[in-house]
Order: structure tokens, then sequence, then C-alpha cells
């Protein structure tokens, strides 16, 4: 039997396309970044968007990832780890400004909107603009209640939020605490798309993966594991409900 | 197990007649010692006696190296090249390790057992790559382990520290985990550099426990050149002394005497080398009874 030189060479160089590498950088930032449309993942990989946008059409076709169209933008998870109903609450909860402005409510609970807003770094006057519209925002969507008195509107975090919060963690201990029993042994607990991209990942990264890929690990799993903190879970930290 | 040859005059003595097919050998030696040369002569060997080679370069590009080898005097490697017998890889230790994990098996499962030869230059990379020491314990006996399925591995590895200090993890752990062991000693800073070779472990084999001189010839590379007064793998036992130790255990059942007479065979002076006879037969005695 001749060639095994020549095979070994070319499993190689698959092993070590660019394209190959890349549809999975991708795929794992869809499933760390839920919820975000092209342009913001490939700002995220610093990769061209017509690129992205070829792996995430790609990514779809083979069931891995799902999309869906939320005010005139196509934002992208990967399939098992969202529940569609979520998908636009998680996508709002994931901008920065956001989360920034969670943040300080959950500090100084019942602060005043100029409590909140004093707080923050504002390098562009149009910035408060930006901040004072995605605090309506907040309040429309039910996360964020105001409570008035006299004069005065003092912000609160409502158990709506809370509750999100809970129901993915509870996704999360699920997942993450059968990742650290046996990692075969979550795999029919997830549906099949989800389970394939982990698969697909956890070869590449020797096991470790769907620790990362839980969309939001406790602090005991990421301690244990010396992983990165999940930007959507940033806040949960901050945020204790009364 | 079948010996093959393992390309460098004078060093299958050393091995008891060469390497094992389908095992790993692992190389180490410092800047100089002449790691890649070996690893050309292993895989040029095997081309020479119709096996395929693989060269997995991980520091310098596969030009260079093939450059070396025609300076060599190894012209031959360009015909090789184009009948593709002889397949070079460019490595780099993170996405090396990332094939071994991900590629690897299937890989094996096709080509297990076709007997190629394979040389790893230099590991280090592969283990660098990972800095956790339980997953370069893990990723390496995975590599060793299924690589030796498809052929005979030669890795070499480079010796950090002071000339001949093999106590460092990237050394300790590829010794431990490699079937033959290599050591290339070279003292380039002494007045009068010299080399010298010493297997340190070799699985299911006898092997030479002496350091011995090797030289870089022109056209041919390394070659072993044997301490005075050494001989490997050394003569039978001589006659006389084979008849006083069956003598002196004649008392033995029929099954037992075959046994002796069979291990008395493949005994060689090497290996009862400064026993003394009547010691030598009491411990046979123990041994027997």
């Amino acid at each position: 039997m001749g060639g095994v030189g020549k095979s070994l060479e070319k499993t190689y160089k698959k092993s070590t396309d660019t394209k190959h590498v890349e549809i999975l950088a991708v795929l794992q930032t869809v499933t760390n970044y839920p919820c975000l449309n092209a342009t913001r993942i490939a700002e995220k990989l610093q990769v061209n968007p017509g690129t992205v946008r070829w792996h995430l059409k790609k990514l779809e076709e083979k069931h891995l990832i799902e999309s869906v169209r939320q005010g005139g933008k196509i934002v992208y998870y990967t399939r098992g780890f969202v529940v569609r109903e979520d998908v636009e609450d998680i996508g709002f909860l994931q901008k920065p400004e956001v989360r920034i402005l969670i943040t300080r409510i959950a500090r100084a609970h019942g602060a005043s909107k100029k409590g909140v807003l004093d707080t923050l770094e504002m390098n562009k006057p149009s910035m408060a603009y930006v901040y004072i519209q995605h605090l309506d925002n907040l309040v429309d969507k039910g996360f964020v209640r105001v409570l008035k008195d006299r004069k005065m509107n003092y912000y609160y975090l409502t158990d709506k939020l809370f509750k999100l919060y809970k129901k993915y963690s509870e996704i999360e201990v699920k997942i993450g605490s059968a990742a650290v029993r046996n990692f075969n042994g979550i795999l029919p607990e997830l549906q099949p798309g989800a389970r394939a991209a982990l698969e697909e990942m956890n070869f590449r990264e020797g096991g470790m993966v769907i620790l990362i890929t839980a969309p939001f690990p406790t602090p005991g799993l990421l301690a244990e594991y010396k992983l990165r903190l999940n930007p959507l879970w940033s806040y949960q930290e901050v945020i204790q409900p009364e | 197990m079948r010996k093959i040859k393992s390309g460098v005059p004078g060093l299958d003595e050393i091995l008891d007649g060469g390497l094992n097919e389908f095992s790993t050998t692992t190389v180490i030696g410092c800047a100089g010692a002449g790691k890649t040369t070996f690893a050309l002569q292993f895989i040029k060997k095997g081309l020479e006696t119709g096996t395929e080679g693989i060269f997995i370069t991980l520091d310098e590009n596969k030009e260079q190296i093939i450059k070396e080898a025609v300076a060599m005097g190894w012209g031959e490697i360009l015909d090789f090249l184009d009948e593709e017998k002889l397949v070079f890889i460019d490595a780099t230790g993170k996405e090396f390790t990332n094939f071994i994990k991900k590629e690897l098996p299937d890989f094996v499962a096709t080509w297990r057992g076709v007997g190629a030869r394979i040389a790893i230059d230099p590991l280090t990379p592969v283990i660098w790559a990972t800095k956790d020491l339980y997953e370069q314990r893990e990723l390496l006996s995975f590599l060793m382990k299924e690589t030796r399925k498809i052929g005979t591995v030669l890795c070499t590895l480079e010796e950090h520290g002071p000339a001949g200090n093999l106590t460092g993890a990237e050394t300790v752990l590829p010794m431990y985990l490699a079937d033959c062991v290599i050591h290339l000693r070279y003292r380039p800073l002494e007045v009068k550099p010299y080399r010298t070779l010493k297997v340190i472990k070799y699985r299911s084999s006898r092997h030479s426990e002496n350091a011995h001189h090797y030289r870089f010839l022109k056209n041919i590379g390394l070659v072993v050149i044997h301490s005075t007064g050494e001989t490997f793998p050394g003569g039978k036992l001589p006659e006389p002394m084979r008849v006083e130790i069956l003598r002196e255990l004649g008392t033995l059942p029929k099954e037992k005497h075959g046994k002796l007479v069979k291990l008395l065979d493949s005994l060689t002076m090497k290996d009862i080398e400064g026993i003394e006879l009547n010691i030598l037969i009491e411990r046979l005695r123990e041994y027997f009874e």
C-alpha cells in the first residue's frame, strides 16, 4: 500500500486551512455572543463581514445555527442555546450601553435618573442621548421599573429581568454540570444542532469547549476551569435579586 | 519484533540489530549534535529499502532541509520527492497539536500497519503548544501510541539547560513515553569538542550501555565509532563455561533443563560481563528452582 505520506499531507493541509479555521471561529462567536448580527460578529473576529456572512450561511444550511430578523437586522444564535422567543431580549441586553446601565442600576438599587447617568463616563454629549434612549427602552421592555416620588424618578430592576437570568442559569447549570460529569453524557440532552456544534468545537479545543460555550457559566465553573467570562453573563455577577 | 536498520552506520550493532518496527524512538541532543541529520539518515534508509518516508518539520522549512540533504550528498532525495515516496510537512506546534487531536485517529485508522518511516523534527514545539503538564503528557502519549501504528517513528528533541542535563519537563516526558531513547551528547565548548552517543533505554531489546563516539563523515552523516576494547553484542558463551553451568545445574527436571539450554543459547558474553561464574550459577539455580 502506498501514498501514506501524500495522504497525510492532504489531511494536514485541510486541518490548517484558513476557511476551516474561520468557520469554526464564527460558530464559536455565535455561541459565545448570541443574537449578534453579521457585522458585529465580523467586528469581534476582525474579519471581513462578507466572509462572516458566507460562513453564517453555510452554518445555517447545516442547521448548526439559526437566525431571526429583528428590527431590520438578522441576528444569529446557536441552536439549542437560546430560546427563540428570548432572542430579541437577549440581543437587546447584549448591547454594551445597556449592560452598563443595568450594572449601574443594580449597584444603586433605587437610583434616580440623574444618579444613574451621572456615574457614566460620557465623552460626547450625544452619548447621553443614547443612554437615555436605552434607559427608556429598558423601562418599555419591563426590565426596569420607575417609581415616581414627587418630581423625582427612581429606577429599579424588575422580576422579569431576574427571571430571564434564572432561566438561562438553569440551562447553563444543566449543560455545565453535565459537562463536568461527562461530555458525552450530555449530548443526548441537547438538540441535534447544538450537539453537532459542540462536538465539532470540542475536538478543536480538546474537550474544554463545552464549558466555554455554556451560555451562562457560573463563577464556580469558570474558576474551576480558569475560563474567560461570557460577556452576556457578566452583569449577573453584580445583580443579586432581593 | 522485526528490527529495521536505523540508517546510522555502527548504530544498529549497539541496538542489537536496529530499531524495532512500529516503535517510537526519541533522539535527544543539543544544537549541533546532529538530530536533523540523524532523522534524515533514518528516512533515507527507509526509502532505499522501499519504505515510504514522512518528514514532519516544525522548525526549519522544507526547502532548507532538502538543501541540506543534497549538500550531505543525498541527491536522490529529489527523485523520492518527485515519486511522492517522501513527503515533507511544514508544521507549527499549535497547528500540529490540533491535527493530532482532531485528525490523527481517523488517519491512523486508514493507514494502520502500512509501515512508513515518520520523522518529527523537533518534537519540542508540540510539547510547548500547551502549558499544562498533564495535557502535554496526554498529548504526547496519544501521539506516540497512534503514530507507531502507522510505522516506525523517530522524534528529535532539543536538550535545554546545561549539556547532558535531561531533567527538564520537555525531555523527561518523551523519555518516559518513547520506546527507545538515544542521547547525542555534544560538548562544543570544550578545548577539544567531542561527541558521544548513548542508548538510554530500549524497550524489548538488548542495547549497549556504553557511550560511543560518533563523528560526521562527509556524504554519509553520522557514523558511530565504538569505544576502545568494546565489542557489542559480544560473542556467545565459550563452550567450557556452558558445560560447567549445565553440569552444576544438572539436577533440573527435563522441562526446565530445556529452558536453561535455550537461555544459555541466547546469552552473550556482553550480558554476563563482570559477573563471576559461581554467582551466575547460584542466580540461575535460584531462578529455576
